[in-house]
């Protein structure tokens, strides 16, 4: 139908309208029709009409003048048609074939020519002009395109995987054989003769034969479990009596968790204080070994809490919180909480322990008096009073109980009781649980400190005391008077230890004291300096050391050993100053006086000028030597090495860092175990010597595209030991987690 | 108040043990239930945990399945330095970061295999081992040979050769053979194991050090006036003029370097694979009698008499480092195999270690007459002569100790000591002789075959000397940083980059390298012109860049001067007056 209209109307258009007039016939009909609707569009059209209706007079006129010629083409007939078909043209009306046949619809007669117009229509069905040879060839070859591409698709991830293998081994997809195990051979054993079947049927049917992954057979299992009937009854009871406690526990525990008043938490302290009591003082009476050991442990807890600074105000918290969080209670509170536990600690053991013995009156009289001395600050919460010792019954603590460290505290402790004792104690039990050495921190040895290596030596002190002022004078090298300063401090504080020490030999006695001094690891001095450390030695005879100073012979190094100790650190000194000076690059002022002024003396040269001239310095990395003072390093660029180093960043590599971690392992032999040297040095592709390698199929490479998979991009046909070392990781995780999992379930 | 765990479990039941208790007793009842319920799921499961264990016959699972795992400390110590970081961030490119992801994982793997091949050096070394109030000093080298077996009692010996005066000695780097050279001209070298003389010889002139190059069949001797050499015969080989008055020698293994260092204050480097002088150094610095070389790095340590240890390569004219190590004048330098430590004594009679990575001093020891001699064995102990007496210290170096590991008394003065590779053995001459210590725990006691064997044959002698030859590292690589290497020159990369950008005025992007093509399309020129056509493109997109950035600006600017002059702020003829 529709082709049959568009004939029609080509038909029609060739009678020469032009398509504006068309339009313009149309809007014509248009507005007829609507024109009973509405008056002002009516009135609007009318206008439009009329200009229409101008504008073709215009153009006529315009025709005249045989600039633009209309174009008439008219079919030539040579009769008017009756029905002036050819009016069609002037109102520029397309006539449509249901327009014409509209009315017969409606007839039943005019059968015929309905039937015949039909014909017409299927007939008319006109093949369209082939495409030109050049676009209908365009669209073939993007259909086709297409297709193969799509076809081609299924390769990608086989030439992706290919491309990103570690390492390839042509031919590809080669079968492997695997080697003959036996428990390849038992896997795939099938009986063939009667006696082989026999023999399969008792090894795979009875309940005796040992099992794959499980220690007992069946049989065993069985044997077992009704050995255990009786024993699952009593069992099942025990759990439901445990489960029905359990719940009663709980709810118990719900109900004073929630009571929070802070009476009931006292009254349940004092409870569980009394009868933590009445424990120990059975545990003495029933078990005094076990008493003995309680008391140890309780003593060790104790000087182990001594010996760290644990539960002390030193920690990085603790001192956080006394700068910045000492108005917030709550922190607060943590801290002395923290300094209350390590007072409960370290508190004298004795307390808890003699309270029940016999003394229990006196201790209870001595309580009363304590509590008149104490400031009524003094609570719970005072980390200051928690541990008040009582002074009146040390001595006879120390025969309550023995063990070496408890008889050496209380010697101690009895031998000087205010001063120094807390110090002597930590001493001792250093001794006792000797800590390892602690780091000593690297400085420069600093002058004469060997003589300080002898303490208690009054000249040499003395001298100590004159050396440092005179030192200073020389001395102006930056590095070496902070020395010097922390030599004076150094200083103060050996002369303190001496005194103390000697303080304590006359206190105490000689045997104490050697110990002491014999058996301190950690020396304060040693953090600050480095001492020189006497090696007890045999002296070589005297006659062939006599012999070397000859030999060195000279008189004059001796004095200068003696003398020109200073000269030596002084020259050094002065060396680096210049060397330093030396190195540091310089301003260069290229301005030149008098060039675009005045010139001749007195007459001042412009800043800006001088400014604009002088070529500035970058700043400099700052010296690898500057911390420290007795060395000098050379800061100049070595060119030869540069020769050999990389310069240019290799392709893929974007920084300098990634590209030396690249090559950061060695890859030699003689850095390597050999797996691992042919692992590094492993060309990407190798080929197998006599094979031919054809080219890649797509049944071998689609069917094998699974397991590529499965190997995620990695090595696809990589030699047998690689593969080992990933599945035993594999399989090395697979079993951790089945461990745990029997770990649990055990 | 006080933690008590002793009979208080009554009082006090804690919730979370009964809890445990009542879990573990469910669970241990769970498996009979279902046993006795659904026997089905628990075939189910059966069948499950077999087909896991497909490569299990009989008997029970192996417990520690896979490869025993390895310490985290070992692998930390065969691991060098940080991992390259293949997060999205920082590798943007996905395929560069598969390169690097691998390169990762063979590192990591190379490293494991390393750490785990530890298991493979089975010699154990042991030092000896002192009863409760015994000093390992006091015990001396006959009661020590008299205990062990008869093959290393025979390492204990004194050759008394009291004519050509104050020896010095060389072993060679497998320590199997011992070059003594005495001040009056006797040479002679040793297979000390066997007591074979390989030659003996006087050169009828002073010699002043000895010392054996890279294998037993060459030695150089420092002699009054020039340096010799010499082989396995006693043969000179040559005569070296351009080394005058060389008072002490180093020979760097892995360079094939000689260096010398002379009384007039020459340090010369000579490479003895092809008879070249490398450099000759003057130093300035005095008489150069102390010399001793860094075994990790090749840098040649000398001290002087004003105090000072210089470090010094042959690239370099000037000493790398210089440090104050004595305020008087240095007697001798030790560095250990490892080259972290370095010892150094001085005429003010003490003894120092150095940290040589960060030049500080470790521990300062004071010896009652100052040491003339010092010598790091390969496992770390120092040996010091002083006087006529040997002192060998253990653990001397990380921590300070107040006593040496072991003494030893000589009849004369020592004049040169050094610890044997690969042996419990200290060799020292003194004036009239040369002595063979036992020292327990001295050597290394897994030996590399490939590298320095012992048990060396011709053959296998002649192989190495091939190899080493091939791999002689040149000596420009001697530096200070052993990782120098492997650094990018960012120096030369930043001047090579400003350099093309001043003359390009862009910064190019990196080189563009044409793939193969088949078929005749990688020839030369095709090549060419594809590099070409790359390198345009790339120059035009950037230009354009530009160029579009220029013209924005100009734009910008001339809307900006329009508006002005719309808003009415400046005329047309404003332009001409003067700019304030």
């Amino acid at each position: 139908m529709a082709s049959a209209v568009t004939l029609l109307s080509a038909g029609l258009e060739d009678t020469g309208q032009s398509d504006e007039d068309i339009l313009s016939a149309e809007e014509d009909t248009d507005s007829s029709s609507d024109s009973s609707d509405d008056n002002e569009d009516a009135l609007d059209k009318k206008e439009n009409k009329k200009a229409l209706k101008h504008k073709k007079l215009l153009s006529a006129i315009g025709a005249l003048d045989g600039k633009t010629k209309k174009r008439a083409r008219s079919e030539p007939s040579q009769e008017v048609s009756v029905y002036n078909l050819n009016t069609s043209a002037v109102t520029g009306k397309k006539v449509r074939i249901h327009e014409l046949l509209g009315t017969l619809k409606s007839t039943t007669s005019h059968g015929e020519l309905k039937k015949q117009l039909q014909k017409i229509q299927k007939r008319n069905k006109k093949v369209d002009t082939p495409l030109p040879q050049v676009q209908a060839d365009r669209i073939q070859r993007g259909l086709a395109y297409e297709k193969t591409s799509k076809e081609i698709s299924k390769w990608d991830h086989i030439v992706q995987t290919n491309r990103r293998a570690e390492h390839l081994s042509y031919p590809l997809y080669e079968e492997k054989a695997e080697p003959a195990t036996t428990e390849n051979f038992v896997k795939d054993f099938k009986p063939g003769n009667p006696l082989e079947e026999e023999i399969y049927a008792v090894l795979h049917g009875s309940k005796f034969v040992e099992r794959k992954d499980q220690e007992l057979s069946v049989a065993e299992e069985e044997a077992l479990k009704a050995m255990s009937v009786e024993e699952a009854r009593e069992r099942r009871k025990e759990l439901q009596k445990m489960r029905a406690l359990q719940s009663y526990y709980e709810a118990k525990c719900r109900r004073q968790k929630k009571i929070k008043s802070k009476k009931y938490h006292r009254i349940q302290r004092k409870a569980r204080e009394r009868h933590e009591k009445k424990q120990l003082e059975e545990l003495e009476r029933t078990d005094p070994e076990a008493y003995e050991q309680y008391i140890k442990k309780t003593e060790k807890q104790r000087a182990e809490e001594r010996i760290t600074l644990k539960h002390k105000s030193t920690g990085k918290w603790a001192k956080s919180v006394s700068r910045f969080n000492k108005y917030n209670p709550e922190s607060v509170k943590a801290v002395t909480d923290q300094l209350q536990r390590s007072r409960n600690l370290t508190a004298k053991i004795a307390e808890t322990i003699e309270s029940d013995s016999d003394e229990e009156g006196i201790v209870a009289e001595d309580e009363d008096v304590l509590a008149a001395v104490k400031p009524s600050l003094s609570d719970i919460n005072n980390p200051w009073f928690a541990g008040y010792s009582h002074p009146g019954k040390k001595g006879d603590e120390a025969n309550s109980h023995d063990g070496k460290m408890g008889q050496k505290l209380e010697e101690i402790r009895a031998q000087h009781q205010d001063e120094v004792s807390s110090e002597e104690e930590e001493d001792i039990i250093e001794t006792l649980h000797p800590k390892p050495i602690r780091k000593v921190r690297f400085f420069d040895e600093h002058e004469g400190s060997d003589e300080e290596a002898v303490p208690g030596n009054e000249s040499e002190v003395n001298n100590k005391l004159m050396h440092p002022i005179g030192k200073r004078k020389n001395r102006t090298g930056d590095g070496v008077a902070d020395d010097a300063e922390s030599s004076d401090s150094e200083l103060d504080i050996q002369k303190f230890r001496t005194a103390v020490r000697s303080e304590l030999k006359e206190r105490g006695d000689s045997d104490d004291e050697k110990k002491v001094s014999e058996e301190v690891h950690v020396d304060p001095s040693k953090f600050f300096t480095i001492e020189a450390k006497t090696i007890k030695s045999e002296n070589p005879d005297l006659a062939i050391v006599e012999d070397i100073l000859e030999e060195e012979d000279d008189q004059r190094l001796q004095i200068q050993e003696a003398f020109a100790d200073d000269d030596v650190v002084m020259d050094f000194s002065k060396e680096k100053k210049s060397k330093v000076e030396e190195d540091t690059p310089t301003s260069v002022d290229l301005s030149l006086p008098g060039w675009g002024e005045w010139g001749g003396a007195g007459v001042q040269h412009s800043k800006k000028k001088k400014k604009r001239f002088t070529i500035k310095t970058t700043p400099q990395a700052p010296r690898k030597d500057r911390t420290l003072p007795n060395v000098i390093i050379n800061e100049s660029r070595d060119k030869k090495i540069a020769m050999h180093q990389v310069n240019v960043l290799p392709f893929p590599f974007t920084s300098a860092e990634e590209f030396e971690r690249s090559i950061r392992q060695p890859i030699g032999r003689t850095w390597n175990t050999e797996s691992a040297f042919r692992r590094l040095t492993k060309p990407k592709v190798t080929t197998k010597l006599g094979t031919i390698i054809p080219p890649i199929s797509a049944e071998e490479a689609l069917e094998n595209k699974k397991k590529a998979k499965v190997q995620q991009g990695r090595d696809i046909t990589e030699s047998g030991g690689m593969k080992f070392n990933e599945n035993q990781t594999k399989k090395r995780k697979k079993s951790q987690k089945g461990n745990k999992k029997r770990q649990k379930s055990s | 108040m006080v933690d008590t765990t002793v009979g208080m479990e009554e009082t006090k039941p804690k919730k979370k043990k009964a809890a445990r208790y009542y879990e573990e007793s469910e669970e241990q009842e769970t498996p009979r239930k279902q046993n006795d319920h659904d026997e089905d799921e628990s075939k189910r499961k059966k069948r499950k945990r077999t087909k896991r264990n497909d490569e299990i016959i009989r008997g029970t699972a192996d417990p520690f399945e896979g490869p025993a795992p390895v310490a985290k400390e070992k692998v930390k110590k065969y691991s060098r330095g940080d991992k390259i970081d293949t997060r999205k961030e920082s590798v943007p490119d996905l395929k560069h970061k598969q390169v690097l992801q691998h390169i990762e994982d063979t590192f990591e793997e190379a490293v494991e295999r390393a750490a785990r091949s530890e298991l493979l050096l089975t010699e154990e070394a042991g030092f000896l081992e002192p009863d409760d109030g015994e000093e390992t000093y006091k015990i001396a080298q006959k009661d020590i040979a008299a205990s062990v077996d008869i093959a290393s009692a025979q390492k204990y010996f004194e050759l008394t050769l009291d004519q050509f005066g104050p020896y010095q000695l060389d072993y060679t780097r497998n320590g199997r053979h011992l070059l003594l050279g005495g001040k009056k001209g006797h040479l002679a070298a040793i297979d000390w194991v066997t007591k074979n003389l390989t030659f003996e010889i006087n050169v009828m002139e002073t010699i002043r050090d000895v010392q054996w190059l890279h294998l037993e069949t060459m030695l150089a001797v420092a002699q009054k006036r020039w340096l010799y050499m010499y082989d396995n015969q006693g043969t000179e080989l040559h005569c070296i003029k351009g080394m005058h008055e060389v008072l002490r020698m180093e020979f760097l293994p892995y360079h094939f370097l000689l260096a010398t260092a002379s009384a007039r204050g020459y340090l010369q480097f000579l490479d003895t694979s092809i008879g070249q002088e490398v450099i000759t150094i003057p130093t300035k610095l005095g008489r150069l009698n102390v010399m001793s070389q860094n075994p990790s790095n090749a840098i040649i340590h000398l001290g002087h008499a004003n105090g000072t240890v210089t470090l010094w390569s042959p690239n370099v004219k000037e000493p790398l480092v210089k440090m104050l190590c004595h305020k008087s004048a240095v007697r001798s330098l030790a560095i250990d195999k490892s080259g972290l430590y370095m010892a150094t004594s001085g005429q003010d009679r003490r003894l120092k270690i150095f940290d040589i990575r960060t030049y500080k001093p470790l521990q300062v020891y004071k010896i009652s007459t100052g040491a003339t001699e010092l010598s790091f064995s390969q496992r770390g102990l120092l040996a010091a002569g002083c006087g006529n007496i040997v002192e060998v210290y253990k653990d001397a170096c990380r921590t300070s100790t107040d006593k040496p590991y072991m003494m030893h008394k000589l009849k004369n003065n020592i004049t040169s000591l050094q610890f044997c590779p690969y042996e419990d053995v200290l060799g020292v001459t003194y004036d009239r002789g040369f002595a063979s210590l036992l020292i327990p725990g001295a050597g290394e006691a897994n030996f590399d075959g490939l590298e320095h064997n012992p048990y060396q044959s011709k053959q296998s002698r002649k192989e190495w000397e091939v190899k080493a030859l091939l791999e002689k590292i040149q000596p420009e690589m001697i530096t200070l940083d052993t990782h120098k290497l492997s650094e990018v020159d960012a120096a030369t990369m930043e001047q090579r980059l400003q350099e093309r950008k001043a003359i390009l005025g862009y910064i190019p992007a990196p080189k563009f390298e044409p793939r193969f093509k088949k078929k005749g399309r990688s020839s030369a020129s095709k090549k060419e012109k594809r590099k070409k056509g790359v390198a345009e493109e790339k120059k035009r997109e950037v230009l354009k860049k530009e160029i579009e950035k220029m013209e924005e600006a100009d734009k910008v600017k001339k809307s900006k001067v329009r508006e002005e002059i719309l808003q009415g702020g400046r005329g047309a003829l404003d332009r001409f007056n003067k700019k304030s």
